[in-house]
């Protein structure tokens, strides 16, 4: 399922699906997904629960051994979940360098270093369970970088966090994006952060890629901005949201209207 | 009363039922052929102390206990092992274990006596089965009860099934398999005495049979303080390893 190759590493699509298909039980849950993602790209897959936008993630990066169809994945990866899935009993460096093998001192020092990146400089010896939350989840994505992948699968990694935790770490994460130029798929539910983040925003709906919107507005991206606000508009009345003549106030419309008021404070 | 220091108004309440057990022996209260006076034990013990007879009882029982528990526990943790890593393992293992828990294997001394003959056999037999069922059930237990979402975080970071096992299972069930060491000391400890009491030459439980056709009541209750004593003990022993293995955990508490 990964193609190691290192030609088809530097030239390639970094991901390539054909057809895939994955049924749980008798309910299709993905059918007939196309999909390529170039190198360097920000994919996001935006959809409403249960659209298959998580398992399709989860095909990508080899964790689901019953899907069919065909799948390319260039070089490695590395995954984020939604929890930060640390493991209590190691300190935080030695989560950060989960899996990961060599000299005890060099293991240390890549994860010192990956730690200083998420902004968690000297934290290496503390234990998972003193950590908050947006401190754990920053450990998963040190603990992901810190194995330089070629491609970083983001499985909807700051949707438990409080929302100034979550602009902090979408602004953190398009900084390290911009800076490693690591090929990303991300998924979320949330539109203003997919039109953050992405290059490409796929619309997943009922196991299909249904719409693909191209997001070609300059970075860094300001939500206040028109052209944000337009294709946020658009996402949203895709998602089956509609928001024209009211711009979220009515709390009933808005899918998150506590977090949209905390986002303008910002 | 807030000024007297915590472990003094612990042991306030000892203390006094002593008193007064040796007040009412005293006065004859308490039948001394039935049970012997505070007083009386003490004199037993210090004299079975001086002539080494206790401490050669307490030795041969002590090295009972620990033979009996590594083989229990060992075999227990394997068995544990192999049954909550692998459904093949679970199912070759699990059914005959719980069946075989089911009999009660006090009862089963005459059989061991028969089968591994007059020697220390049949009675490490005793105290290694009594310790294996707590320790087996418990890292079994411990094994499937692992965060599910942390196995798939290992297998979506390809570690080895060996890694996996090292730092996600084995840590993820050490609780758990603590908790087992700590009932298995109990049960161990209590299959010793009664193996002691049958067909032994030595031992605390030996000497309580003796001290019984004596009638002598101080013995037996020195007897059984000496195993109350080495039971604390050994439970203390196994929370300082917990405190240690499971000082990720402490820190959270502490929090």
């Amino acid at each position: 399922m990964t193609d190691n190759d290192p030609a088809t590493r530097r030239t390639g699509p970094a991901i390539s699906l054909r057809g895939v298909g994955r049924t749980f039980g008798d309910r299709a849950v993905l059918q007939g997904v196309d999909l390529a993602v170039a190198q360097h790209e920000f994919v996001v897959l935006v959809g409403a629960s249960g659209c298959g936008k998580s398992t399709l993630l989860r095909i990508v990066a080899g964790l689901d051994s019953d899907a069919t169809g065909e799948v390319q994945v260039a070089g490695e990866h590395a995954i984020v979940f939604q929890d930060a899935r640390l493991l209590p009993w190691r300190p935080v460096w030695r989560n950060v360098a989960f899996g990961l093998r060599g000299p005890r001192a060099e293991l240390r020092a890549r994860a010192d270093r990956a730690l200083a990146e998420v902004g968690l400089p000297g934290r290496g010896d503390s234990w998972p369970l003193t950590l908050s939350g947006g401190e754990a989840q920053r450990v998963a994505l040190a603990r992901a970088l810190v194995r330089t992948p070629d491609l970083l699968l983001l499985d909807e990694p700051f949707a438990a966090l409080d929302a100034l935790t979550r602009l902090k770490m979408q602004r953190q994460v398009a900084e390290l994006w911009r800076h490693h130029e690591i090929t990303t798929l991300m998924v979320t539910h949330d539109v203003e952060e997919a039109l953050l983040l992405a290059d490409r925003v796929l619309l997943v709906d009922s196991g299909r890629i249904a719409e693909e919107i191209p997001v070609g507005l300059p970075r860094p991206r300001d939500p206040r901005d028109a052209g944000f606000a337009a294709l946020r508009h658009r996402l949203l009345l895709s998602l089956g949201v509609d928001l024209s003549g009211d711009r979220g106030h009515a709390p009933t419309r808005a899918p998150a209207p506590a977090r949209t008021r905390a986002r303008t404070h910002a | 009363m807030t000024r007297v220091p915590r472990t003094l108004r612990r042991a306030l309440v000892p203390i006094g039922l002593i008193a007064l057990w040796q007040l009412l022996a005293e006065t004859g209260a308490v039948d001394p052929r039935i049970t012997s006076s505070p007083w009386e034990i003490v004199t037993a013990l210090t004299e079975m102390t001086r002539s080494g007879e206790l401490a050669e009882h307490m030795r041969i029982s002590l090295f009972r206990a620990v033979a009996g528990l590594a083989c229990g526990a060992t075999l227990a943790t394997i068995a544990g092992i192999a049954a909550g890593l692998s459904r093949f393992g679970e199912d070759a293992l699990d059914s005959t274990i719980q069946a075989i828990r089911t009999m009660p294997y006090l009862g089963m001394v005459p059989l061991f006596i028969l089968w591994f003959g007059l020697g220390e056999a049949p009675r490490i037999t005793m105290v290694a089965l009594g310790s294996f069922f707590p320790v087996y059930l418990n890292v079994f237990k411990g094994i499937r009860d692992v965060d599910d979402r942390l196995i798939d975080l290992g297998r979506g970071y390809r570690v080895s099934r060996w890694e996996l096992i090292r730092d996600v299972i084995v840590p993820g069930a050490m609780p758990s398999a603590l908790v087992g060491l700590r009932y298995a000391l109990g049960t161990a400890w209590m299959s010793l005495v009664v193996a002691e009491q049958i067909n032994a030459q030595s031992g605390l439980g030996y000497l309580i049979v003796q001290a019984n056709i004596l009638a002598q009541t101080s013995i037996i209750i020195t007897a059984l303080a000496v195993y109350a004593v080495i039971g604390i003990l050994a439970d203390a022993i196994v929370r300082l390893i917990e405190r240690r293995a499971l000082r990720w955990r402490r820190t959270f508490e502490g929090a």
